[in-house]
């Protein structure tokens, strides 16, 4: 018996390209995948580049798979290649919340659609902290509405890490608001009613909500002074 | 309800098999008579083993294939177990226990992982066939793995997989196992569900936004990230 497996797939079909990692369309034994690839800095010497490529793809791979366990959609993982520093996951076949929203601006607001929306966003971000997990990159983009089920389904854990600290937390949910106010200004007052879900979510909203109204006053990055 | 059994099952031996022998299929019944164990159980799959049971194949990566077929009433899974331990079995195949299994896709996942290490060289058991079933337990403990995966000397529900099998090779493995192969579409409805959520560690809160198949997939990929 002759194994020669070529580990290249065949089919490889570039859809997005980012700081971090090219994303990929591809097919994973019978299924549609997505394939993430981190790829190495030139300006980064070699065995530092390969060591945090490495650290933060098995982060991706870990933090994707906890959210699951919280009780949070993300995709499903299909495999970690350490040696091509990719991650393949499932295909989710749907809109982004960004989408969405920019065509409630363009075409009028379903407030039933945004209402459940929002209440899934706000319902996810509480399970993911309340299981000591910041997602770190929450944005629009960052999230898809499965469809068929209107599943919220949260993508890209590259920037994220687990943490108990309501700073951090707290500072994940200024992310979003952040977005929320630049781009999707037209759809009211989306953070509110995804506060409001959060507050329901998450055991530990007091504090978290607290430091968010610290947070706003002096922006993202904490002040070293003093 | 003894009565019932010895009206129907010769029916069902003969529908069983498309190939196999006559005395295979006779032998097998001798068997059902002896082992007594829960008799509604078997009313059911009389029913169900009315249409042809096939092995499937699969295609993995690049060509390369998986052939299963699935067994239930297994009486040498002993002598099987022998022949594997003495390295004497020809041809070389995975033998899994099929409770642990709820729908092909996650093997399919842990089969492709086996290939990229074979490819790499970098085999982490003694074989490509054993690979499969320490890949599929999700597990870094090589031996636990064999031994909750793999069929013990009471195992009786069985899943057998070849990599690359010619016909001839899988009709082989067919004449290895004295057991009623039955269709893979059976799997789901046989795992022990309890058995998995347990070996896998996979809460109810998991299972309320994931199937359990796609549960066990993200475990077997992300083992080696944790």
């Amino acid at each position: 018996m002759e194994i020669t497996a070529d580990v290249k797939d065949a089919s490889l079909i570039l859809i997005k390209q980012g700081a971090e990692a090219r994303i990929f369309e591809s097919t994973f034994v019978g299924r549609r995948s997505i394939v993430k690839e981190r790829f190495s800095k030139k300006y980064r010497h070699p065995s530092l580049d390969s060591k945090l490529i490495l650290k933060g793809l098995n982060a991706e791979a870990r933090c994707m798979t906890k959210a699951r366990r919280l009780g949070v959609t993300t995709p499903v993982l299909y495999t970690v290649d350490p040696v091509l520093h990719t991650l393949t996951f499932e295909y989710v076949e749907g809109l982004s919340v960004k989408d969405i929203f920019l065509e409630f601006g363009l075409h009028g607001i379903v407030q039933e659609r945004l209402d459940d929306i929002a209440m899934q966003i706000g319902d996810a971000i509480g399970k993911l902290h309340d299981g000591g997990l910041v997602h770190g990159d929450l944005t629009t983009s960052n999230m898809l509405i499965r469809s068929g089920t209107n599943q919220l389904v949260l993508i890209d854990f590259g920037l994220s890490f687990t943490s108990t600290l309501p700073e951090d937390k707290a500072v994940d949910l200024y992310v979003l608001e952040r977005a929320l106010l630049s781009m999707h200004s037209t759809c009211g007052n989306v953070m509110d009613r995804i506060l409001a879900a959060y507050r329901k979510s998450s055991k530990q909203w007091s504090s978290t909500l607290n430091k968010l109204a610290q947070v706003r006053q002096r922006g993202r990055k904490r002040t070293m002074v003093g | 309800m003894g009565n019932d059994m010895v009206v129907t099952l010769p029916r069902t031996t003969v529908g069983r098999r498309r190939s196999s022998t006559i005395q295979v299929a006779s032998l097998h019944a001798d068997a059902v008579f002896i082992s007594s164990t829960s008799l509604p159980e078997k009313e059911a799959k009389v029913t169900q083993l009315s249409r042809p049971a096939t092995m499937k194949v699969f295609e993995i990566s690049n060509g390369t294939t998986l052939s299963l077929a699935l067994f239930t009433d297994v009486t040498n899974s002993k002598e099987l177990l022998e022949f594997m331990q003495a390295g004497t079995l020809e041809p070389e195949v995975a033998f899994l226990n099929a409770s642990l299994i709820p729908d092909v896709f996650p093997l399919l996942a842990a089969a492709h992982k086996t290939l990229v290490s074979k490819s790499r060289e970098s085999l982490t058991t003694r074989t490509l066939h054993s690979e499969l079933v320490f890949n599929y337990s999700g597990s870094k403990h090589i031996t636990e793995s064999l031994k909750r995966c793999g069929i013990s000397d009471s195992s009786t529900y069985v899943l057998a997989a070849r990599f690359n099998a010619s016909p001839d090779e899988m009709k082989a493995v067919e004449k290895l196992i004295n057991g009623n192969e039955i269709d893979l579409e059976e799997l789901e409805g046989r795992a022990d569900k309890a058995h998995i959520q347990k070996h896998y560690k996979i809460t109810a809160v998991e299972l309320g936004i994931s199937s359990l198949a796609d549960a066990i997939t993200c475990r077997i990929a992300a083992r080696d990230a944790l």
